[in-house]
């Protein structure tokens, strides 16, 4: 990590590595993702030309999320979530960890 | 016209007819908690039990874990031979020759996830029923599938009399994945009504079938008539209904055509009504749309969702009411859900109504719907549809080397045999989006992209798929995820995907094919039985102008050289074929070892044809060859190894393009090894 960044920020750049990992390799075991799990953008969208989920998979990231990470999100619409692409997901798992400043 | 003269009937409710009739006349459901698994954690704890197996202990924690190894000792063939001996036994049919009694067996998940036919083998075998053997696996529009289908092998003359039903046991998988999908509700399932979700349940339900002609000569009693049906794909969606309801409402006028009824002439529809949210308000928006003045109602509410089972035994419950001047109630109803049947029969007990005429919806996973038009009209005369040829249009094949080409197929003679999994197919160059589709759904997809060659729209075609297990893929996918997380963290996409028919409903999205649908096995031969079945589709209805008759194998483990691929046939309905197409000129179906009666049926009038090609053995093959006939005979187990969908239906392929090689003008195609024999002749069509 780069000296000249403040140390919170530091501290939320790591977790945010971290949480992005995480949401990397779930997704990648939702998608049967041949590659290495890092290579998934994350700026990707979930649906459509992006990783081309459907509602389905959004089942299942919400599954995910609740069994994996134990992060439970209320409601079952991911739209509505904000989990439009993977950074969503993302800012979604920090913000249940009160780690999204 | 089609007679039902036997019913048999075992659910929640308890054991035989007169059990579901007594059930229906005191108001009661049988509904219950589940004991037989663990269900903590899981969205609901109720389920409409068989109570013949109340004690029994399902799976050992150990198995419990494991999906395909939970082999439960709750054989479902149990459950089925119940209700189809009181059919069977019911119907009083004496004097058949066993030959020409058949068999068609709706179920979602067989015995335990692996077997299928041999579920429906077992059935044939108890009741000596020696004729066609068939196995519809359309998830939960199986069992009104197989009632249609029955229907037409009477009509067609492929048998005499017909047992038509279905069955399926209440899993710990399937219902973990219904929890999963959210569709299950915590309290008793309230079709139309709050709270939304449905209950699982489990039965079976058979009914048997004459002709009107054979049945009233015998005198037999006679519970209802068939008049018609019509099949469907939304193309929409793995579980959830086309919001549109244009999926269900064309099998729906589908039905009503082949019965030659009115829309207006309708007085009661038996509803899928699921109880789910999705379900019921889409449902309720067709009927009100199409079916203005009939009564409708579901019966969930009393024996659950019984999965394959579910339309015959919703029929049977139908019928005991109308034949007491009565319809079905819709149990648990407390007031309309927003955009739902506001009087839905609710009521505890049956509803006096004169029922004239009524259809059974079905509306399943992978899109499928099935609509079965029944009651006691006699007054309606329905004009028959002249014949139409079918011409065959197209043909694809994927096996292990991916995509085989023209020159592949030619290459197809016994030198080289095709073994082992298939290394992929390039999608993107067919246009379709493979990227959420598993290995079975990907190598149909292909074929029949290939096979398509988009002559005929693809709104007005269908697609009949020969499948004789669950894709592997997905199964395991499924199994993994509950070994991994617990039956709570069920994979909800990896559970749609593994139904029989999840392949025909994934091919049906992904090129837009919305004409009849149905997913269907004989085990061996399967592929040219939907062959055959879909050119007497196209050769008696008009309402597809093309179907795809597809099959599709991916490895499971179970058998010596497995070979994984797919292949599909693309037939379409010519009135005045042009000369030098091949056309399908005739066929015949008979039971297991019979061969030599289906080849018999499919070569009436005919001396001898230029190639034979066989699926299994007939050692006397070259008695059906012409002298000089520049084919021979060709063993499909030759050039491709085993693929109990796939193989004969790459075998038609094979044949058909020595055909259009100009290699030879006819051919004879028979399957020997299934659970029913299939012949298949085709033909270059001469000028006029």
């Amino acid at each position: 990590m780069n000296d000249d960044v403040p140390e919170d920020l530091a501290l939320y750049l790591e977790r945010r590595e971290r949480a992005l990992a995480e949401v990397r390799k779930l997704l990648a075991s939702i998608i049967d993702f041949s590659g290495d799990a890092e290579d998934i953008d994350p700026d990707a969208s979930l649906f459509g030309a992006g990783l081309g989920l459907d509602s389905l998979d959004a089942v299942e990231i919400l599954i995910g999320l609740e069994i994996d990470l134990g992060i439970k999100l209320e409601g079952d619409d991911p739209m509505r979530l904000g989990l439009r692409n993977v950074n969503g997901v993302v800012d979604a798992v920090m913000r249940a960890r009160g780690e999204l400043q | 016209m089609v007679v039902v003269t036997g019913m048999g009937a075992v659910s929640a409710l308890g054991t035989g007819i007169d059990a579901h009739r007594a059930a229906l006349w005191e108001g009661r459901d049988g509904i219950r908690t589940i004991e037989r698994f663990e269900t903590a954690g899981l969205a609901s704890h109720l389920g409409a039990m068989w109570p013949g197996w109340d004690g029994l202990v399902q799976t050992t924690a150990k198995e419990a874990e494991d999906l395909v190894a939970s082999v439960a000792p709750f054989p479902v063939h149990e459950l089925a031979l119940i209700a189809a001996r009181e059919a069977w036994s019911s119907a009083g049919v004496r004097d058949v020759d066993p030959r020409r009694a058949a068999i068609v067996f709706g179920t979602c998940y067989g015995q335990t996830y692996v077997e299928f036919s041999a579920v429906t083998e077992r059935i044939a075998n108890a009741l000596d029923l020696a004729g066609p053997r068939v196995t519809v696996s359309t998830a939960c529009a199986s069992s009104t599938n197989a009632i249609g289908l029955a229907r037409d092998l009477l009509l067609r003359g492929h048998a005499d009399v017909v047992i038509a039903g279905g069955a399926d046991a209440l899993l710990r998988e399937p219902f973990a994945g219904f929890s999963s999908l959210g569709v299950l509700s915590a309290e008793k399932c309230a079709p139309f009504s709050d709270p939304p979700g449905t209950t699982l349940g489990e039965g079976a339900g058979f009914v048997v079938l004459e002709r009107e002609a054979d049945a009233s000569k015998r005198n037999a009693n006679v519970w209802t008539r068939v008049f018609g049906y019509g099949l469907s794909a939304d193309g929409h969606h793995e579980t959830t209904p086309d919001p549109s309801g244009d999926g269900l409402r064309r099998a729906m006028r589908w039905a009503l055509a082949d019965a030659g009824w009115d829309a207006r002439a309708i007085d009661y529809v038996s509803a899928h009504a699921t109880g789910t949210h999705n379900n019921d308000r889409i449902e309720h928006s067709v009927i009100a749309r199409e079916l203005a003045s009939a009564l409708v109602s579901g019966s969930k509410g009393h024996i659950g969702h019984v999965q394959g089972a579910a339309g015959v035994l919703e029929l049977i419950l139908a019928v005991i009411c109308h034949r007491e001047g009565c319809v079905p109630p819709t149990l648990h109803f407390r007031g309309a859900r927003p955009g739902c049947a506001t009087d839905p029969i609710a009521s505890s007990t049956p509803r006096e109504a004169h029922v004239e005429r009524a259809l059974k919806l079905s509306a399943a996973f992978g899109g499928a719907n099935a609509v079965l038009a029944y009651g006691a009209d006699v007054a309606t005369k329905k004009e028959p549809i002249a014949p139409a040829r079918v011409v065959i249009t197209g043909h694809g094949v994927v096996g292990p080397n991916g995509a085989l080409r023209t020159t592949d197929l030619l290459a197809l003679d016994g030198s080289k045999k095709l073994v082992g999994a298939c290394r992929g197919v390039d999608l993107d160059a067919l246009g379709v989006d493979g990227r959420r589709l598993d290995r079975s759904s990907r190598w149909l997809t292909a074929a029949a992209a290939i096979a398509r060659r988009k002559r005929a729209p693809a709104e007005s075609t269908g697609l009949f798929v020969a499948a004789t297990r669950m894709p592997t893929e997905s199964s395991m996918r499924c199994t993994e995820s509950i070994r991994q997380r617990g039956a709570i963290g069920t994979s909800a996409s990896a559970f749609a995907r593994m139904s029989v028919n999840a392949p025909a409903g994934a091919c049906s999205r992904a090129l837009g094919l919305l004409g009849p649908t149905s997913t269907l096995s004989i085990d061996d031969g399967s592929g040219l039985l939907a062959i055959a079945l879909a050119a007497e589709w196209l050769s008696v209805r008009d309402d597809a102008t093309a179907i795809l008759a597809g099959a599709v194998d991916e490895p499971c483990g179970r058998y010596e050289e497995e070979t994984e691929g797919a292949a599909c046939v693309a037939l379409e309905r010519a009135s005045d074929p042009r000369a030098g197409e091949i056309a399908v000129a005739s066929w015949g179906i008979a039971g297991r070892d019979g061969a030599r009666d289906a080849i018999a049926r499919a070569m009436s009038g005919r001396t001898g044809v230029d190639g034979v090609f066989v699926d299994g053995s007939l050692p006397d093959a070259r008695e059906w060859l012409a002298p000089n006939a520049p084919l021979g005979v060709t063993l499909a187990q030759s050039f491709w190894g085993t693929a109990h969908a796939t193989r004969s239906c790459a075998m038609a392929a094979a044949a058909i393009a020595r055909l259009e090689a100009g290699h030879g003008e006819s051919a004879l195609l028979v399957a020997t090894r299934g659970a029913s024999s299939v012949a298949v002749v085709i033909e270059r069509t001469r000028p006029r």
